[in-house]
């Protein structure tokens, strides 16, 4: 009966504080115009011992009731959307609701990148490329890209050295701009390696707390271009470094 | 018989005594330090910081405190939990700062904050005009008992909010802006505005009212309804409506 | 019978004093990752960012980055810290009132940047008043840039935090440098002729945009403070 007691002790449960988290979300066209119904928004909460789910209503507004004292992440999905993720989100709870403010979802670009080219500049002093990539649809607008580049052919939008954002004009098939190469980054005679995203004119982003490397959610994952490579070619040192 | 009858309230008195689950509050108490500076309604520091009232809304029994002639207050032994922080001064807009978590702890948290005085600048006679088929404007009197010249940094300006419901008012709209104003009190103002054709379709009726304010932004996000609440309004004028064509 | 007399009483006291936890405070507790920058004295990144000590005030828990930068702090009871970073050579970052809750998931302290501490060195110092007007002529180790800052006080005390009076931060950016100079009018100063005051220079790395405000000093902290002088006793006749 003693070890009855004793072990029927453990069995108790400890509740720490708990509350209500509100939080807001608006969904962008690819226009980025945000649209006048945002429901339909399904929240995963990541971090309790049991799955949370949430969904948003037309005001975008979505509500967790009873969310314990914790640490979050929260992973924003929408058919249609880029997937977007608020990771590490700290959690008191108590008499007054927190808030996670606003986040946007953007409807995912359907824009498809058919080639990619890098050709060297030949410059002097500096790594200096021109990428060339084509889509054979028309668009009526401002169409962006998001590239990344990498020393590794496993490339992709989580496993990246640099990344920056290029864009064209309406109606024309090429996107063209030009790329600086940091030599310390990518260095003389090293492998370059550039992939792109068809992407809305965002710069949302999570980060990856393993890699330390931002994830963006503006993009369309689902239609990277093909990945080219080219030979980071020797340049002289200018002459104010000889 | 007997026997196993005691035996099992025996075991029934031991299970029931266990099965209770506490409600364990995470035990630690946090600070708050923190100065607020007042500001006149054109948003210049006047130095009117003494004896604001500091609130923590959502405590029980509710924290409130008030600060010395510097502007600045210490909030002790706050438990864990969220809260609304909520600035109060007579004469002044009040100011929230909503959701602030406090875990508590060793470290106190800083904080410094401002309030802006109520403009004093009155509204009468809104009305709201159709030129030109399509662009809308409006008209009122302002009156104010301030000097603006073309050297001083006073921006004063009056805010509109326009609603398709007949009680517009800044804390029920759809649509707010400023106009800016120079010139003397009594001054008819005439400003061209759009009311976006999203909100307000072609042959919806609109509801405007408008206030003195601070021809900046400034105010705080109330979270229930994931809007801007504007302070240093003023008191507010008559409602107007139209029909946009 | 007393047997079973016994039974029942020590039972009774097991369940009232066993199963009472009132007393006991639980916390939650859980990990803290992040990432720390390392940015030389030109401006570059430094690739390696291994070796940076992140520890929390009043808490033995500590952790050092790996190459990448990162660093995870474990088994930290919730509560609010104040959160210590530092290198040898780049000086240290703090960071205030962090609040920490605990949890499955760990909190993420995101990107924290330290900037090299400036190699130059001060190879001679002059420093005279004349027209109510101090002046500063310094002698330097050759760089091509380099900022610095100087800092007043009515006590031998003097740092770049313990100081009435400062001047704003002064960068010279060009060529091959080795002297620098600053002229500072006593009226700008909270000092007269004849006051005791005493002063003291420190670089700062040029590329430091920001630091850090600190709170119990109740001034704004460059990681990448260094001294370049010594106290010195200005006579201000």
């Amino acid at each position: 009966m003693l070890l009855l007691n004793v072990a029927c002790e453990k069995a108790i449960e400890y509740e720490v504080l708990s509350g209500q988290l509100i939080g807001y979300v608006t969904l962008f066209d690819n226009n980025q115009n945000n649209l006048s119904d945002n429901s339909g928004v399904e929240i995963i909460v990541e971090g309790s011992n049991h799955q949370i789910k949430a969904s948003t209503d037309e005001d975008g507004q979505f509500i967790v009731d009873n969310l314990k004292s914790g640490i979050y992440n929260f992973v924003f999905n929408k058919e249609g959307y880029c997937q977007h993720k608020i990771i590490s989100y700290q959690f008191v709870g108590g008499n007054k609701p927190g808030t996670i403010y606003q986040t946007g979802l953007y409807s995912l670009s359907d824009i498809q990148i058919d080639s990619l080219e890098i050709t060297d500049l030949e410059r002097q002093y500096n790594v200096a490329f021109m990428v060339t990539a084509v889509s054979h649809q028309q668009v009526n607008s401002f169409s962006y890209y998001r590239y990344y580049l990498s020393n590794e052919p496993e490339i992709s939008y989580k496993n990246y050295i640099s990344t920056d954002v290029a864009y064209s004009f309406s109606g024309t098939e090429n996107i063209s701009f030009y790329l600086e190469i940091d030599t310390l980054k990518f260095p003389v005679g090293s492998e370059l390696y550039l992939i792109m995203y068809p992407t809305s004119e965002a710069y949302q982003f999570y980060t990856d707390i393993n890699s330390g490397k931002k994830i963006y959610t503006s993009i369309n994952i689902y239609k990277p271009s093909e990945v080219a490579n080219i030979t980071i070619p020797e340049v002289e040192a200018p002459w104010w470094l000889k | 018989m007997k026997n196993n009858f005691t035996r099992l309230i025996l075991l029934l008195i031991l299970f029931s005594g266990c099965e209770k689950s506490e409600l364990v509050q995470l035990d630690l108490k946090g600070t708050i330090k923190g100065e607020v500076y007042a500001l006149d309604e054109f948003g210049f520091q006047n130095s009117d910081n003494e004896n604001i009232v500091i609130q923590l809304e959502g405590s029980e029994p509710l924290i409130s405190i008030i600060t010395d002639s510097t502007g600045q207050f210490e909030i002790n032994d706050i438990p864990s939990g969220t809260y609304n922080l909520i600035i109060l001064k007579e004469g002044y807009s009040v100011y929230q700062i909503q959701g602030v978590q406090i875990v508590g702890g060793n470290e106190p948290l800083y904080f410094t904050g401002s309030i802006i005085e109520k403009s004093s600048t009155t509204i009468e006679s809104l009305s709201i005009e159709i030129v030109n088929s399509s662009e809308l404007y409006l008209k009122c009197i302002v009156n104010h008992n301030f000097i603006i010249d073309q050297w001083s940094y006073r921006v004063p300006a009056i805010r509109y909010f326009i609603h398709n419901l007949s009680n517009p008012s800044d804390i029920n709209y759809l649509q707010t802006g400023t106009v800016s104003f120079t010139g003397d009190s009594g001054t008819q103002l005439e400003y061209r505005i759009f009311a976006a054709t999203k909100l307000f379709p072609s042959g919806s009726k609109i509801y405007i009212k408008a206030y003195g304010c601070y021809g900046y932004e400034y105010g705080y996000y109330d979270i229930l309804s994931n809007q801007y609440k504007y302070s240093s309004l003023g008191t507010g004028s008559n409602i107007t409506s139209i029909t946009i064509p | 019978m007393k047997f079973f007399k016994i039974l029942i009483i020590s039972n009774i006291l097991i369940l009232l004093l066993g199963c009472d936890k009132s007393e006991e405070n639980i916390f939650l507790k859980g990990n803290i990752i992040g990432f720390v920058y390392l940015v030389d004295e030109t401006g570059y990144e430094v690739e390696n960012k291994s070796g940076v000590n992140i520890s929390i005030e009043g808490l033995t828990s500590s952790a050092i980055t790996n190459e990448d930068g990162r660093f995870e702090l474990s088994d930290v009871p919730a509560g609010t810290y104040n959160i210590i970073f530092n290198k040898s050579g780049y000086g240290t970052y703090k960071r205030f009132s962090f609040q920490f809750i605990g949890g499955n998931v760990p909190a993420f302290l995101y990107e924290t940047t330290l900037y090299e501490k400036p190699t130059i060195e001060v190879q001679s110092l002059d420093i005279s008043f004349t027209d109510n007007v101090i002046n500063i002529i310094g002698e330097i180790t050759e760089t091509n840039q380099f900022t610095f800052q100087t800092f007043f006080n009515d006590s031998s005390n003097v740092s770049n935090v313990n100081y009435d009076y400062a001047t704003g931060k002064y960068s010279y950016s060009g060529w091959a440098y080795t002297q620098f100079s600053q002229s500072i009018y006593l009226n700008q100063t909270p000092y007269s002729i004849g006051d005791e005051v005493y002063m003291v220079i420190y670089f700062i790395n040029p590329y430091e945009e920001f630091g850090y405000y600190d709170y119990e000093y109740q001034t704004r902290v460059y990681t990448s403070y260094k001294k370049a002088s010594s106290v010195i006793n200005l006579n201000l006749q």
